[in-house]
């Protein structure tokens, strides 16, 4: 209970403000398609070099745990995830939006990312050390398959023909190892030299998600107020259904928890793995991707209970348990802070305030978040040149201010209206991008295993053999089973119909 | 009006995947091209299934793609590609911006117009404010902005 000698820290003056700063500007941030939480945090490392190692701290976490969910803002209302994380909740959020149901989905994904984030956060609290240990067990075979298993999750999810979806990933995974090789140095594909620095996965991000949907908009002229009916939802009502859905908020939340822990796999895979399992579980499999509430409750409890272990690892052993907690390291070496046991002892006033303040944060995001929901209205009225125009040159600004290349900016445009003709021909974006994120994590793990395998009995042994490798394995084929299953399912009911 | 059918979407993941198949097996016998190779070989024997699903069930509805009332917006992207470094981020966001906003608009009169301008504006001073003074991007610039 060390944590709550220092629990009255986060409420001095100074610390309440970054706090609701960090978390209005990190819902606004994640809601502005292209911004997402890494690219928040990156850019506000700098911001807080003036800052004391609690304050700068406290914002950035803040920031971390607000865009999450403010990325399911423009996930909700634009079909655009603000963020890899908010990808899941696109599938069945913005079918409920064209339901009309705009402001309800909102007060779920809220609702919904409170509650697993204060799970996440209490995980974060009291498991630290046991976690931990979990979390070693992961080697290179473990972490190549969870990558594999993550493509073809979203690949049997997102798409109405699974092997457009696994080809999709596939591509994802091939674009990703553009540029040079992480562990042998060897450069790839670089057929110019804008793309010697490989693809930027923001750059994707906003090119693959951003601009087909503007496109999309452009040639059906589809007015959004026209579409659109905000109908009336009570923030009590909401809370009563959502807090019943149990089994979606338990199934995210555990997942999330356990996603989190483990190195580098992120929010998007969370939100993703959590949304696969509450569809076969539940017992309206049918209604979702047509905006099932379960779909949401369990993405954004999954995406938002990933904050807190994420940091498990980092805190503990210095290894990243999301992309962002990997720029959140940075936050503490600029303040000197290296992650270890000293941050227990040394720095525990600054270490325990911090993750203090990120539960806070929490109770902050789902009040502003709630807020913030209810003028949803002003965004879905915008006519639809205006949102075309803005979402474009947000979508140029946000991506070039990531590494200040134009480059970015050009792979970004490129990979966005080819992505569109793509769409046409019946492929889906998350595939792709899912591939892109994941394709470094599935390559540099494949070479470490063969490195290791050409000591001992060969790669495919090392990449087969062993409880945790063939579990893992078998939830890959269990995923594209489910998916053929589902498809033929879907095919036979079109025939009858 | 483009028209898009089933076979040409196999044809199409044919032609991908086989482009990066002889991207990937070219590349030459460094260890570093065996994750690319391995990806290829995936891609094509997903290009054949396929091609063989096509054969097998070839009731597909057709779609279609608009590109004449996309020419505007899809021009305006490329002369952002083309010129966005020479005349600046800011004028020609403001030039894009105006663009879409009028083509795409229902009302062509002057008060939509104004508006436009009117709108216009105020976002390039959000964008700037929020870029070039809160988060200190530096974006090409061409004379004042």
């Amino acid at each position: 209970m060390e944590f709550l000698n220092y629990f009255s820290n986060v409420f001095t003056f100074g610390n309440i403000l970054i706090l609701i700063l960090g978390t209005v500007g990190g819902l606004l941030l994640g809601a502005a398609p292209g911004l997402s939480p890494t690219m928040a945090v990156a850019l506000l490392i700098p911001f807080t070099f003036k800052m004391s190692p609690e304050q700068g701290l406290i914002m950035l976490g803040a920031v971390y745990t607000a865009t999450v969910a403010g990325g399911a803002i423009s996930a909700i209302l634009l079909k655009i995830p603000g963020a890899p994380a908010n990808i899941a909740t696109v599938m069945d959020g913005y079918p409920m939006a064209q339901k009309g149901k705009s402001k309800e989905a909102l007060h779920y994904c809220f609702i919904s990312s409170f509650v697993g984030g204060i799970i996440g956060i209490l995980v974060l609290i009291f498991f630290t050390p046991l976690l931990a240990n979990v979390a070693l067990k992961f080697g290179p075979s473990h972490m190549f398959w969870i990558a594999i298993f993550g493509v073809t999750v979203i690949a049997t999810l997102d798409s109405n023909s699974i092997i457009k979806g696994l080809f999709s990933g596939a591509l994802g995974l091939w674009l990703a190892t553009i540029g040079y090789d992480s562990v042998l140095g060897v450069e790839r594909f670089v057929f110019n030299p804008i793309f010697s620095g490989g693809i930027n996965i923001i750059a994707a991000l906003v090119g693959l998600f951003a601009i087909p949907q503007v496109l999309s908009m452009l040639e059906k002229k589809q007015d959004l107020s026209d579409q659109f009916q905000m109908e009336k939802k009570s923030l009590f009502q909401s809370m009563k259904y959502n807090l019943s859905r149990f089994k979606a908020l338990t199934i995210g939340s555990i997942t999330g928890v356990i996603i989190g822990l483990i190195p580098g796999a992120g929010g998007q895979i969370a939100g993703l793995v959590s949304y696969d399992q509450i569809k076969k579980v539940s017992k309206n499999k049918e209604n979702f991707g047509k905006g099932e509430p379960d779909g949401i409750i369990a993405a954004e409890s999954a995406n938002n209970a990933m904050v807190g272990p994420s940091l498990v690892p980092l805190l503990t052993l210095g290894v990243p348990g999301s992309p962002t907690a990997a720029v959140l390291l940075g936050g503490l070496l600029i303040h000197g802070m290296f992650p270890g046991p000293n941050l227990f002892t040394i720095y525990a006033e600054t270490t325990w305030t911090f993750i203090n303040s990120l539960l806070v944060a929490q109770f902050l995001m789902l009040i502003f978040g709630l807020y913030i929901s209810g003028l949803a209205k002003y965004v879905i009225k915008t006519p639809v040149n205006y949102m075309a125009a803005a979402i474009t040159i947000l979508a140029i600004f946000g991506t070039y201010s990531v590494q200040h290349n134009f480059a970015d900016v050009m792979v970004m445009l490129f990979l966005g209206v080819s992505m569109f003709f793509l769409s046409k021909f019946g492929f889906t974006a998350a595939p792709i991008v899912l591939g892109l994120i994941l394709g470094p994590i599935a390559e540099t793990n494949f070479s470490q295993a063969k490195i290791i395998a050409d000591t001992q009995n060969g790669i495919f042994d090392y990449l087969t053999i062993g409880p945790l490798n063939l579990t893992i394995i078998s939830l890959c084929i269990l995923s594209i089973i489910y998916g053929l299953f589902t498809e033929i399912k879907k095919k036979t009911n079109d025939k009858d119909q | 009006m483009i028209k898009i059918n089933k076979l040409s979407s196999v044809v199409l993941v044919l032609i991908l995947s086989i482009l990066l198949a002889y991207a990937s097996f070219s590349g030459g016998t460094s260890e570093a091209y065996i994750f690319p190779k391995l990806l290829s070989t995936v891609m094509i024997i997903l290009s054949f299934l396929s091609l063989v699903l096509y054969f097998y069930n070839k009731n597909e509805k057709i779609t279609e793609v608009d590109i004449k009332k996309l020419s505007i917006y899809l021009g305006s992207l490329l002369l952002f590609l083309v010129f966005g470094e020479l005349l600046g981020f800011y004028f020609l966001a403001v030039l894009i911006f105006l663009i879409i906003c009028y083509v795409y608009s229902e009302k062509k009169n002057k008060k939509s117009i104004f508006y436009n301008f009117l709108i216009t504006l105020c976002f390039i001073i959000f964008i700037y404010f929020l870029f070039a003074i809160l988060l200190k991007v530096q974006a090409p610039r061409f004379f004042l902005f």
